[in-house]
């Protein structure tokens, strides 16, 4: 083992810390989501309905902070894992993360401009 | 070659301490050990580390000047007084300064060290992190030593001393993992490697306590100092030795007999379970060959049972582990079948109150050594306090020693390879002997002798008829050969060359005990029932013969000075 | 007088000859009980000179004999064969091998290097700033109690054998090491503040531990290394948001 190659891997602490935070969330939000979908719209699941649903401000809240949550939560789930394998130097860890990142805002991003006609 | 300002062999408390001490003065220190320091057998102390403190309630009118008079008292005035002195003042020193350095002792509600009652000591003096007080120290030092960048060779096991010109230069060391003899060569050397007590078949010790440190020394030609006393623990597990800390009757726990008697009361009325742990452990082999063990059997009870499940999981839940482990009995559900066992040897190579030999660059710390401080009977909780307070005058002194010896001129390498040159030949003879001896067998043979013929009680016959038995198991362990010549951790290799220097530390304890006609602390006669204070109030020196096959004894007085010889009373 | 077989993981990567692993058996004749210890020296004694095994103190304290027995980590010295699995069998086999996933140095001796580098490299010793009293640093009963779990640990080297984060990233600094920091960092008389911190506050430190609980265990000492990790994770957040040492 050498000094340098412990050090190398600085941080850290923000992606455990989200990992967590955004658990929380995607249970509060999930929760909600599921609760809105299935129990109390339950028979009626169409285009309009949901649109109707989306009207509502706080709907729109709830799905892009699940969207956030999910996508950051799955994509570090998914780095710790390949961190673990092939991905174990600075180097690798480093490319693998900026990879996930662009991925994830692009999925972000995507998501968004899906909702944008309620955001509007 | 190997060059370090200085050699500490052993990785110990006393090893590290010195180290540690060396190193701060600014020597480059090297500790060679057989074992990562922190797997020494420091580490299985368990009761505690005595230090006139006063923390305990009842131990407020306690002062150094106490301990160093319950020491006296408890070694029967064999111990050098200036050196109990020494200690018992540092001793106060010293365990502030492995609080400092984050030991976890165990504390009182305002925060202050804990005490505790232990035996032949008039106040509660014994400080203690729970019953794992050793391994508390041992680690708080293993950690000083990485953080002061002590040098650690780890899996040496060191064979030999390299003397040029009377002075010691180094040692010679078979490299367990890489495989081959290398000298380390310095301009002093610290011997810490622990007591003998692997030369008795009922060890409470570690495997690896087979004295090859005094027997270094000793092969050197330092004399090897009261090697007669050896201490029996009252309360080693009744199947495997294994100890029993005296905190078990420290906290309130009983010794008992097959009659369900505390048997304690005919021996040490006023101290009981307490008294010095010689009484304690005569008693119990009185008990036992007078056949009161328990259901006749040879064996008494510990019983902890009244103390309760909260103060046993509290004070003393690494003998409960123990118990429940190695003897298959819970102290808060049963008592502890123990008998006495070997635990401590009191002799030890020769050194003053620096840990300085008569040969000089040659020092010597810990259970190795013989200060002498426990006289004939050491005091539970001055041994970790030993190692600990002459570690660091050891580490000290060498300094001191380095600065001021008049010839600076380098280790002389040629001393070194021959040193190596030695060793190599002498594995090479053990490799091609046609062997007619087992190195183990006989290991185990001397073993067993020394148990049944130098045990807690001693006579004229049995000792002659031992000490015979030594002589022919000497005679015979010249015909033992390798099996296995590989480099790499060779046990057979180790164990075999441990025979030699066991053989013949057993010979000077023998010796020395048969010659001393009297009972003194933990050497009892039943021939001399008497301590004699007229003829026997010396140490016994044992010097090494070359081509002979046990010691020269020798004698030399006893420090006084401070108190007066009195007979003992518990 | 019983009987038992110790089938024994032997390899010499020395040996030119024959560096592969292989199983040996041997059969040992006892009386009374029989630690796993007390049998590799009986084969060493009666067999085979060349097995390699350590040893210390037999009274699992020093952590020197921890093995891979009967398919669990466990400490030879400390192991009856009569508790284990295989002592009801009328012909009892019991498997010997050294802490899987470590580098070998011969039969069952496995390498420590990197074990005992990890443990330098977290700075295991008391960090102090201010000067030293006269007499004791004061600590209440209730911070010295926090203390009570990772100071029995015994260096044996099981949970970081056992850790499948070890496994898969040998620069993780696993389980024993930073439950060493933990040790540290939790005692009340400790005052490092981001000394230790960037050591272990990384990828190839606490959060490399995926509470995988394997550490937990292997511990022969029955210790709970990931508990002592989740508290290092937590005090990181403390120190570095909330400024908080402890």
């Amino acid at each position: 083992m050498k000094a340098e190659s412990v050090t190398s891997h600085r941080g850290g602490m923000w992606a455990w810390l989200f990992q967590r935070i955004t658990a929380v969330l995607l249970i509060v939000c999930l929760a909600i989501h599921l609760v809105f979908t299935h129990i109390v719209g339950i028979g009626d699941i169409s285009y309009d309905t949901i649109g109707d649903r989306l009207a509502h401000a706080g709907f729109i809240a709830v799905d892009i902070i699940l969207l956030a949550a999910g996508t950051f939560h799955a994509l570090n789930g998914l780095r710790m894992v390949l961190m673990d394998y092939w991905f174990t130097s600075r180097k690798r860890a480093l490319a693998l993360t900026v990879v996930l990142w662009v991925v994830g805002l692009a999925a972000l991003v995507y998501g968004i401009w899906a909702l944008w006609p309620w955001i509007s | 070659m190997i060059h370090h300002d200085v050699i500490v062999v052993g990785g110990g408390l006393a090893g590290l301490r010195a180290a540690i001490e060396a190193k701060r003065a600014g020597l480059d220190v090297a500790v060679l050990s057989q074992v990562h320091p922190g797997r020494s057998h420091s580490g299985a102390a368990q009761g505690g580390i005595n230090a006139a403190l006063g923390n305990h309630p009842e131990g407020r009118d306690d002062s150094w000047e106490k301990h160093a008079f319950d020491t006296t008292k408890g070694g029967d005035f064999l111990g050098d007084q200036d050196a109990i002195v020494q200690m018992t003042k540092d001793a106060i020193e010293v365990i502030y300064e492995m609080d400092h350095w984050g030991c976890p002792f165990s504390r009182y509600e305002d925060g202050r060290i804990t005490q505790r009652p232990f035996g032949g000591a008039g106040f509660p003096r014994c400080c203690y992190g729970a019953d794992k007080t050793g391994h508390y120290l041992l680690h708080t030092l293993v950690e000083q030593a990485y953080k002061h960048q002590v040098k650690l060779y780890v899996e040496q096991y060191v064979c030999k001393l390299i003397v040029h010109e009377g002075i010691c230069q180094g040692v010679v060391a078979y490299d367990m993992i890489r495989g081959g003899f290398e000298a380390f060569s310095g301009g002093a050397v610290i011997i810490a490697t622990g007591g003998a007590g692997r030369i008795y078949a009922n060890s409470t010790n570690a495997l690896i306590n087979t004295g090859g440190g005094m027997a270094m020394a000793y092969h050197a030609g330092v004399p090897l100092k009261d090697m007669e006393f050896i201490q029996f623990h009252p309360t080693g597990l009744y199947s495997t030795n294994i100890l029993m800390t005296e905190a078990a009757r420290g906290e309130g726990g009983y010794l008992v007999n097959g009659l369900g008697e505390r048997y304690m009361e005919k021996y040490a009325p006023k101290f009981m379970e307490l008294a010095p742990r010689d009484i304690v452990a005569r008693a119990g082999q009185t008990e036992i060959n007078e056949g009161r063990g328990i259901n006749g059997q040879p064996y008494v009870y510990l019983d902890l049972r009244h103390l309760g499940a909260e103060k046993i999981l509290e004070r003393l839940p690494g003998i409960r582990d123990l118990a429940i482990h190695f003897e298959g009995v819970d102290p808060i559900e049963e008592p502890i079948p123990v008998v006495p066992s070997q635990h401590y040897t009191m002799g030890g190579i020769d050194t003053n109150v620096d840990g300085a030999t008569i040969m000089p660059g040659l020092y010597a710390a810990g259970e190795c050594a013989c200060v002498s401080v426990h006289g004939a009977n050491r005091l539970g909780g001055n041994s970790l306090l030993e190692t600990i307070v002459f570690g660091r005058r050891a580490g000290a002194d060498v300094f001191r020693y380095l600065e001021s010896r008049p010839d600076k001129r380098p280790p002389n390498a040629r001393a070194a390879f021959a040193a190596v040159q030695a060793m190599e030949d002498k594995v090479e003879a053990l490799a091609r002997a046609e062997a007619t001896e087992n190195a183990y067998a006989l290991r185990t043979e001397m073993a067993l002798v020394t148990k049944e013929h130098f045990g807690v009680f001693r006579d004229e016959a049995g000792m002659k008829a031992g000490l015979d038995k030594l002589l022919s198991i000497k005679e015979r362990s010249a015909k033992v050969g390798l099996r296995y010549t590989g480099n790499v951790f060779n046990l057979d290799l180790i164990r075999t060359l441990d025979l030699e220097g066991m053989i013949d530390v057993a010979l000077c304890m023998a010796m020395g005990a048969l010659n001393r006609t009297e009972s003194r602390g933990a050497h009892y006669r039943t021939d001399y029932t008497k301590r004699d204070d007229a003829n026997w109030l010396k140490h016994t020196l044992a010097y090494y013969r070359p081509g002979e096959a046990g010691p020269r004894l020798d004698y030399k007085p006893v420090t006084l000075g401070y108190f007066e010889p009195e007979e003992r009373k518990y | 007088m019983a009987e038992i077989t110790f089938r024994v993981k032997r390899q010499d990567p020395q040996d030119k000859k024959n560096p592969e692993a292989h199983w040996e058996d041997y059969k040992i004749t006892y009386e009374g009980n029989l630690t796993v210890l007390e049998g590799l020296f009986y084969i060493q004694e009666k067999y085979d000179g060349s097995l390699a095994f350590r040893y210390c103190c037999r009274a699992s304290v020093c952590g020197s004999c921890a093995m891979y027995i009967d398919g669990a980590y466990r400490l030879a010295c400390q192991t009856n064969v009569k508790h284990l699995d295989s002592a009801g069998s009328p012909d009892p086999v019991v498997t010997v091998a050294p802490m899987p996933h470590l580098p070998l140095v011969k039969d069952l001796v496995c390498d420590m290097t990197d074990f005992f580098a990890k443990y330098e490299y977290i700075m295991p010793w008391l960090i102090r700033k201010s000067p030293d009293p006269e007499k004791e640093l004061l600590q209440s009963p209730k911070d010295r109690k926090k203390l009570d779990m990772p100071i029995d640990c015994i260096l044996c080297g099981c949970c970081y054998s056992s850790c499948p984060s070890v496994w898969g990233e040998e620069n993780y600094l696993g389980p024993a090491a930073l439950l060493k920091a933990y040790r540290f960092e939790v005692d009340s008389r400790d005052e490092a503040r981001k000394d230790r911190l960037s050591r272990w506050d990384n990828e190839r430190g606490v959060y490399r531990c995926h509470t995988i609980m394997n550490c937990v265990e292997a511990c022969p000492k029955e210790l709970v290394p990931t508990e002592g990790i989740q508290w290092l994770k937590r005090a990181a957040i403390r120190r570095r948001l909330f400024g908080r040492l402890k």
